[in-house]
C-alpha cells in the first residue's frame, strides 16, 4: 500500500533520512520505533506528501507521490487521516467544528447529516457532551480523542499516528491504545504509528520497525523484533544508555 | 574580507528569495479568489476584523491628524493671508496622501500582526499541517480571504479617515482661528476633485493587498516555537509599514 524506497531529506547540514526503505502493508499496524528526535516524525509527513524528500520514491496505492503537486496531492491525502502528536485541533473552532471540518469541506453532507455523523463519530472515541468545549478546555487525552475523531470522519484507508501516546498519562495512554485497537479492528484500516513506547507496539503492532541513523535497521513482526539480536534494538528494548547508541 | 562579501551575497540572495516567495504567495491567493469553494463566510470575518473593528482607531487618529494639519497650515498660510484655502488643503492632503497612509499604518499596526500571530501560531502547532492532510490548501483557506478582506477594507477606512480628518481641520479652523466656515467648505467645494479621492482610494487598495499578504507571509514562514510567532509579528509590522511609505512615494510618482 505504502512503499517508500532510497528516501533522503536533509534540513540544512543535517541528514535526517538516509536511503530509507520501508514497506507499510494494507489493513495491518505497523509501529515505527525510534529514539527522540531521529526523523519518525519527518517519516510519516513524508507518507502523505507534507514535506517534499531530496531523493527517494513513496508510492501510495502504486502512485509515486514526490513529483505530484499540491493539486494532485491532495487527491492522495483523501485516502489518509492523521492524528499529530498534540492533536494539531484548530484553536479556534470548538471540538464540534473541529470534527465536522473535513466534512464540510469535501462533502455535500447537510446540517442534519454532519452533526449525526459528528456525535456518532465522537461517541465512538468516547466523548459525549463536549461539542462545544474549545480546545484549551480538553485534557490532553480528550484533544488526542477529538484529533482521532477528527481523522477517522472521512473515513480514510490509512491513519498515520504521531506519538498518540505521548505525555498522557499511563491509564489514559492504555485507552488510547485500546481505541486505536478496536478502530483498527472495526475497519480495518491501514495504520501507521510512530512511537518510541515499546509497550504501545507489543500491544498494537502487526510488524515494528526502527529508525536509526536515518534508516529502518529493523523490519519484523513484534515478538521477532523482541528477539532481534540487533545491539542497537537491545539497547532500545532494554532502554539502555549504554551501547551502541551514542545518548 | 571574504566572509565580509559572502555574508552581504548572502543576505541578498535571502531578500530576493523571499521576495519572490512574498510575490508567488500574492499571485495564488489572487488565483484562488474564485476557486471554489468559495471562503466567503471567512472573508466576511476578516473583513469585520480589519474594517469595522478598526474604525475607532482610525476615526480618532485621523481627526487629530485633520486637526494638527489646520494647526501647522494655518501658520504657514496665515503669512500670506491665504487662510480660507487651509479647508482645501486639509482635504487635498488628507485624500490624497494622509488618509490612505494612516489608515494602512493602523490597519498594519491592528491586523497585518494578528495575521502574522494567527497564521505563524498555527505553522507552530502543526495546524498549518493539519490543514494540509486534510487536503485543504492553507493559502485558499487562510491566506486568499484575509488579503481580500483587507484589500476591500482599506479604502473603506480611507474613506473614514477623511471624514474624521476633515471634522478635526474643520473644527480647528473655524473654532480656534475663526475662519469663516462658509469660506471653508466653498474653498473644498471647488478646487477638491474627484479625482484627488480616488487616487487615495487606490492607494488604500494597493496598501491592504500588499500589507495583507506581507502579514499572510509571515505567518507562513514562522518556525521556532513562540518565540519565532513573537519575531514573525515584529517583523511583519516593520516590514509592512516601510513597504507602505515606500509604494507611497512610488504610487505618488505615477499617478
Amino acid at each position: 500500500m505504502i512503499r517508500i524506497e532510497n528516501l533522503c531529506k536533509s534540513f540544512k547540514q543535517q541528514k535526517v533520512l538516509e536511503n530509507l526503505n520501508i514497506s507499510i502493508y494494507k489493513g495491518k499496524v505497523t509501529v515505527i520505533l525510534g529514539m527522540s528526535g531521529i526523523g519518525k516524525s519527518v517519516l510519516l509527513k513524508h507518507m502523505m506528501g507534507l514535506l517534499k524528500p531530496d531523493k527517494g520514491k513513496i508510492m501510495v496505492d502504486g502512485v509515486d507521490i514526490v513529483p505530484l503537486n499540491e493539486k494532485k496531492l491532495n487527491k492522495i491525502r483523501m485516502k489518509f487521516g492523521m492524528l499529530f502528536q498534540d492533536a494539531a485541533l484548530f484553536d479556534y473552532m470548538n471540538v464540534f467544528d473541529n470534527v465536522a471540518f473535513p466534512l464540510r469541506e469535501h462533502t455535500k453532507m447537510t446540517q442534519k447529516q454532519i452533526t449525526e455523523k459528528v456525535k456518532e463519530t465522537l461517541h465512538s472515541v468516547g466523548l459525549r457532551g463536549v461539542e462545544e468545549k474549545m480546545p484549551d478546555e480538553l485534557s490532553g487525552g480528550m484533544r488526542k480523542r477529538v484529533g482521532l475523531a477528527r481523522a477517522i470522519i472521512s473515513d480514510p484507508e490509512i491513519i498515520l499516528f504521531d506519538e498518540p501516546t505521548t505525555g498522557l498519562d499511563p491509564i489514559i495512554s492504555a485507552s488510547i491504545e485500546q481505541l486505536i485497537k478496536k478502530i483498527h479492528d472495526e475497519r480495518k484500516i491501514t495504520m501507521v504509528i510512530i512511537t518510541h513506547e515499546i509497550k504501545l507496539m507489543k500491544n498494537i503492532a502487526d510488524y515494528v520497525g526502527m529508525l536509526h541513523n536515518g534508516r529502518i535497521i529493523e523490519f519484523c513482526p513484534p515478538d521477532v523484533f523482541m528477539k532481534s539480536k540487533n545491539l542497537y534494538v537491545k539497547q532500545f528494548i532494554e532502554g539502555n544508555f549504554k551501547g551502541p547508541i551514542m545518548v | 574580507m571574504i566572509t565580509f562579501f559572502c555574508a552581504i551575497g548572502h543576505e541578498i540572495l535571502y531578500f530576493i528569495q523571499q521576495t519572490g516567495k512574498l510575490f508567488i504567495l500574492l499571485l495564488r491567493s489572487l488565483s484562488n479568489v474564485i476557486k471554489p469553494p468559495l471562503r466567503i463566510k471567512q472573508t466576511v470575518e476578516q473583513m469585520h476584523s480589519v474594517g469595522v473593528n478598526a474604525t475607532f482607531v482610525v476615526a480618532l487618529t485621523s481627526l487629530f491628524a485633520g486637526m494638527v494639519e489646520a494647526l501647522e497650515i494655518y501658520y504657514g498660510f496665515h503669512k500670506f493671508g491665504a487662510e480660507n484655502m487651509i479647508g482645501y488643503t486639509v482635504a487635498v492632503t488628507l485624500g490624497r496622501e494622509v488618509s490612505p497612509v494612516l489608515a494602512a499604518l493602523m490597519v498594519a499596526a491592528r491586523s497585518v500582526s494578528a495575521m502574522a500571530a494567527e497564521i505563524g501560531t498555527m505553522k507552530v502547532t502543526e495546524q498549518i499541517d493539519a490543514l494540509r492532510s486534510m487536503a485543504v490548501d492553507p493559502i485558499h483557506y487562510l491566506a486568499t480571504p484575509r488579503i481580500v478582506a483587507t484589500t476591500i477594507m482599506t479604502p473603506v477606512l480611507v474613506i473614514l479617515s477623511n471624514i474624521a480628518g476633515n471634522i478635526g481641520g474643520y473644527f480647528v479652523s473655524t473654532d480656534v482661528f475663526g475662519i469663516n466656515s462658509v469660506a471653508y467648505i466653498k474653498n473644498i467645494q471647488i478646487y477638491l476633485t474627484m479625482h484627488d479621492l480616488t487616487y487615495g482610494l487606490i492607494k488604500g487598495a494597493v496598501f491592504g493587498l500588499l500589507i495583507s499578504t506581507i502579514g499572510c507571509f509571515m505567518g507562513f514562514e514562522t518556525t521556532g516555537g513562540a518565540k519565532g510567532v513573537g519575531k514573525s509579528t515584529t517583523k511583519a509590522v516593520v516590514v509592512a509599514c516601510v513597504v507602505i511609505l515606500i509604494t507611497d512615494y512610488f504610487l505618488t510618482a505615477i499617478m
